[in-house]
């Protein structure tokens, strides 16, 4: 019933297509965009620098030279929405990155080798599983000292198991698959079989845990942030803006202090699971058969 | 003009006969209109009281929508009754709402499945099933809904019932589950029993049981069977009539003795002509050429045209509707007056290759090869015994010839296989091929065999990585071995593509876009990318349609005389192992219990085992199903871990005696200077069975 398919777009291909067919995925693609850009592109956008005080304009509404107002030191809310997502994006895409390293390999040895490997890995999974993260993130950057490196570092080592059991078990289903009995049979190397038969049939569920997981860091690093353990005084971090807008009177009065960063985690976290979502959709092999 | 038939199909079964089942001008679609699959098109059928009803087609040919439409069962959307009416004793199936339906399905008209593993459902008692429907359809309290249910497991064959009801679907074996998915199919005493390939999932000597009681069970209970199939030749053994469907039209019905000594369609001729005959080996098959039909196209014309000898233009131009062809024996052909049967043996320009005699010098001897997979127990994984899948087997494979494995699941030929390919780890034994022993070589050495050594696989959908395009799949032994360059390579591919029939075009193409045939073209061309001189075949046939089977066949005779292969065939079809092996070995629970060349096993079958499964396999013939002597095998097949003492063969066998139980027999030569070496591995071997 697929057969019918454009001649050779190849089956990624199909998938981008497919992708961009989806309404809420091709929205969150442009959102994320254009949060990334704009981060990126900081320096050329804002008038002001992440930490430039302007000492006779503190908590200024927004308006005029401050398109989002300023904060108690004077500092540029715009400015530091800006730098401060570059922190924020950071944080997840490395941390994510650095997981899924760890977590791919990890599954990819336990799920292709099996036997003893796999019992030993598994039992380091489960492990690392029970550690509470939050708490094991508070007391490592107790002893090694809060910065944004440590939170990336910590964060990435403790988030591989999700995705290293994800890919273990889609590497089970596989492995008996007469496709990779009949790569070994004509010889070729495990290396090979893993990197050529593998992952490219594991790759769409992993990288739609992989993009959901990016959100879930982000969220992570500003819960951080706003506990204090995140990005220091005074880089700024969506997380650690909102933890200088926490006082009553703030959170009463100057609402541009705290709307914008939260407004900003709220977005980018939004985009990405739409982006996930919609990668879900579209790599799916059920999607595929049913899709519209 | 589907009146026309009705009449007849009466005259056949004797007037007065009432039609239980009345299908008129059945049409059904899936998918959005104007981009429709056209699954099933203008289908009409009548059951009589008490008829039996053979359905048969290949995979596509809208069999199984059928039934399914009648019972309510489709999903809509994507599936939409474009027109038709389904008549049960009067009253329309289509257009009744889904609570009546429901009343009539289960107590009138009840259905089996193939998978009956998957029709059970695996966290409820056998028992609690079986008796749920009595509740619900017939209002019986507790203790006389499970007296019935007792003894419809009786009259399965489920010995011990009272405790086997309380027992769950996973402790069955897959013949006792179909028994047991037959008997909830018949709790309620349906006059309609309409069974879905109920034997397809199963082995032959386990089909064999299960047609056996459901023709016993029809004479029993009175009721009419509509029996799905895409094996001509199971049904032909016990049906009364048979409907062909190709392409969701039916092509040809008649009484079962008229499809098969006057078909009339193209199609049926084909399908006869691909399966060989048991009686005579050495005429090639005639396959019937091309792909299986596009049924996204609007059925205007004859499906089969592309396909057919007789195509001309008017079939191309308008779809010929059934035809009364004689009694009760209607075709949809144009051109059904000029068709004769091509019969196999008047096709003499289609005489297989003569085989040059293979010379008499192993290529292969596998010695005491044993595979015993462990059983883990535990925390910490504690060897608790071991699955004996293959115990003890030797068998050498002779430069030039096709030594078939034969055997049921679970008998240990493809892990033989495997194990000769270096893909499992002998646990003892010897593999020497070429003069060297390959047992439980690794690295270089295993690379080495490998490409002298190749297999081609059973599934063509599983055995081609989705995400490779065809050019990649082929070329990757040539790569993994670092054989010539880029560009070599690329000659090799294309010359891989034209040796097996395939054209340029497909080398950009991914798998999914390909029919199992091409598939299977696929996949043999990559084991012959590095020149191997030697073919393992696990079962590379048996997932393929019929019609394509041939062609796959031929294909693999052909390669075989052009290149000079030596093919170890691992298989269960033992009609098609017949026809292309030059030795069979039959294998039971782990070991050869036979082997000898294909004339003096298929002739004079020594063992016990042999004659049984070579008694089960389906003739093509509706008059050799009456007069051939059946030995129908009780029981399973034994769990592998703990296989029983003595001969493995003994708890199932007509002829076992005490010295069974105890002694393990030894391989014996029976064969005569005519017959060449035949070994037998049974006590009583050559004894007639009582």
């Amino acid at each position: 019933m697929t057969v019918a398919a454009g001649a050779s777009r190849g089956l990624w291909g199909e998938a981008a297509l497919r992708f961009l067919n989806h309404r809420l995925a091709t929205l969150g693609l442009i959102m994320l965009a254009v949060i990334v850009t704009a981060c990126v592109l900081a320096p050329l956008i804002a008038h002001y620098g992440p930490n430039e005080i302007d000492l006779r304009g503190r908590n200024q509404p927004p308006g005029g030279m401050h398109w989002l107002g300023t904060d108690g030191t004077g500092r540029d809310i715009f400015a530091r929405i800006l730098y401060g997502g570059r922190i924020s994006l950071t944080v997840g895409f490395v941390a994510v990155a650095i997981s899924a390293a760890i977590g791919i390999f990890i599954g990819c040895v336990a799920g292709y080798f099996g036997g003893k490997v796999d019992l030993l890995l598994m039992g380091l999974i489960d492990m690392v599983l029970t550690f509470p993260r939050l708490v094991i993130i508070i007391a490592f950057v107790a002893v090694v000292g809060p910065s944004i490196f440590n939170t990336m570092v910590v964060i990435g080592l403790l988030s591989w198991p999700s995705i290293a059991r994800l890919t273990r078990g889609e590497i089970l289903a596989l492995r008996n698959q007469e496709f990779i009995l009949a790569a070994r049979s004509l010889g070729t190397s495990p290396s090979v079989i893993i990197l050529e038969h593998i992952l490219p049939n594991v790759l769409s569920p992993i990288l739609v845990a992989i993009t959901l997981d990016v959100a879930t860091v982000i969220l992570l690093e500003a819960s951080l942030s706003f506990l204090g353990l995140g990005a220091q005084a005074p880089a700024a971090s969506w997380g650690n803006m909102l933890r200088d807008a926490r006082t009553l009177s703030i959170l009463e009065s100057q609402p541009w202090m705290w709307i914008p960063p939260g407004a900003m985690i709220a977005m980018a976290v939004l985009s990405i699971n739409f982006v996930g979502d919609g990668l879900r959709d579209a790599l799916d092999p059920q999607h595929i058969m049913g899709g519209k | 003009m589907s009146a026309d038939i009705a009449a007849a199909d009466r005259t056949a079964k004797g007037t007065g006969q009432q039609a239980v089942l009345s299908l008129q001008g059945l049409s059904v679609e899936f998918g959005p209109v104007g981009n429709s699959v056209y699954a099933v098109n203008d289908v009409s059928f009548e059951l009589a009281e008490g008829e039996s009803l053979a359905i048969v087609g290949e995979s596509g040919s809208g069999k199984s929508v059928t039934v399914q439409t009648l019972m309510g069962l489709i999903r809509k959307p994507p599936g939409r009754v474009t027109s038709g009416r389904a008549l049960f004793r009067g009253r329309d199936l289509l257009a009744m709402p889904d609570s009546e339906l429901r009343q009539i399905r289960g107590r009138d008209i009840a259905m089996i499945f193939q998978d009956p593993m998957s029709s059970l459902n695996p966290v409820l008692t056998i028992g609690l099933q079986l008796t749920e429907a009595l509740r619900e359809h017939q209002g019986l309290g507790e203790a006389e809904a499970e007296r019935q249910a007792l003894d419809m497991l009786a009259l399965v064959g489920i010995a011990n019932a009272p405790q086997r009801m309380r027992a769950f679907p996973h402790q069955f074996s897959g013949g006792q589950l179909q028994r047991i998915g037959i008997a909830m199919a018949l709790v309620c005493k349906p006059s309609i029993l309409i069974a879905d390939e109920p034997t397809t999932a199963l082995d032959v000597t386990i089909q064999a049981q299960i047609v056996e009681l459901v023709v016993r069970l029809q004479k029993q209970l009175g009721m009419a069977i509509i029996w799905i199939s895409h094996d001509l030749s199971l049904v032909a053994g016990f049906v009364d009539r048979v409907a062909v469907m190709y392409a969701g039209s039916i092509v040809e019905t008649a009484p079962v003795d008229d499809l098969f000594s006057a078909t009339r369609h193209p199609y049926t001729i084909g399908l006869l002509n691909s399966i060989p005959s048991l009686t005579d080996g050495n005429t090639r098959l005639v396959p019937i050429r091309g792909a299986p039909p596009n049924v996204t196209l609007a059925p205007t014309f004859c499906a089969f045209a592309p396909r057919c000898d007789y195509a001309e233009a008017r079939c191309r131009e308008a779809k010929p509707r059934l035809e009364a062809v004689g009694a009760g024996h209607a075709a949809a052909c144009w051109r059904w007056r000029e068709v004769k049967e091509v019969g196999r043996v008047g096709a003499a320009a289609a005489q297989r290759h003569a085989v040059a005699a293979p010379r008499q010098e192993p290529l292969l001897t596998v010695s005491e090869l044993k595979v015993h997979f462990p059983i883990r127990r535990g925390v910490l994984r504690r060897q608790v015994g071991a699955v004996h899948a293959v115990d003890g087997v030797s068998f050498e494979v002779l430069r030039g010839e096709t030594l078939a494995l034969v055997g049921e699941s679970g008998c240990g030929k493809s892990t033989t296989g495997r194990a000769v390919l270096g893909l499992e780890r002998p646990s003892a034994g010897s593999i020497v091929f070429e003069g060297r022993d390959y047992a439980g070589a690794t690295g270089g050495d295993l690379t080495r065999r490998r490409r002298d050594m190749q297999m081609v696989f059973q599934n063509p959908f599983g055995s081609l990585n989705p995400r490779m395009t065809v050019g990649r799949i082929i070329g990757e032994g040539l790569r993994a071995q670092k054989i010539g360059t880029r560009a070599s390579r690329d000659i090799r591919v294309s010359e891989l593509l034209a040796l097996v029939g395939l054209r340029e075009a497909l080398r950009n193409r991914y798998p999914f876009e390909l029919s199992g045939g091409q598939r299977q073209r696929v996949g043999i061309a990559r084991a012959l990318a590095a020149n191997p001189k030697f073919i393992i075949a696990d079962e590379p046939i048996s997932a393929l349609d019929v019609s394509i089977q041939a062609q796959i066949v031929n294909l693999l005779d052909d390669l075989k005389a052009r290149l000079g292969l030596t093919y170890l065939f691992v298989g269960h079809d033992l009609s098609m192992i017949r026809y292309l092996s030059d030795r069979v070995a039959v294998m039971y629970l782990g070991r050869i219990v036979e082997i000898g060349t294909t004339q003096a096993v298929f002739g004079a079958p020594l063992h016990p085992y042999t004659r049984a499964l070579l008694s089960a396999i389906p003739v093509p013939d509706p008059k050799a199903g009456g007069t051939r002597r059946r030995i129908v095998l009780g029981g399973t097949v034994p769990d592998p871990s703990r296989p029983p003492p003595g001969c493995h063969f003994h708890p199932r066998c007509p002829l076992a005696t005490d010295i069974c139980t105890r002694v393990d027999p030894q391989a014996r030569d029976f064969g005569s200077a005519v017959t060449g070496q035949h070994l037998a591995a049974c006590h009583h071997a050559g004894q007639a069975t009582p």
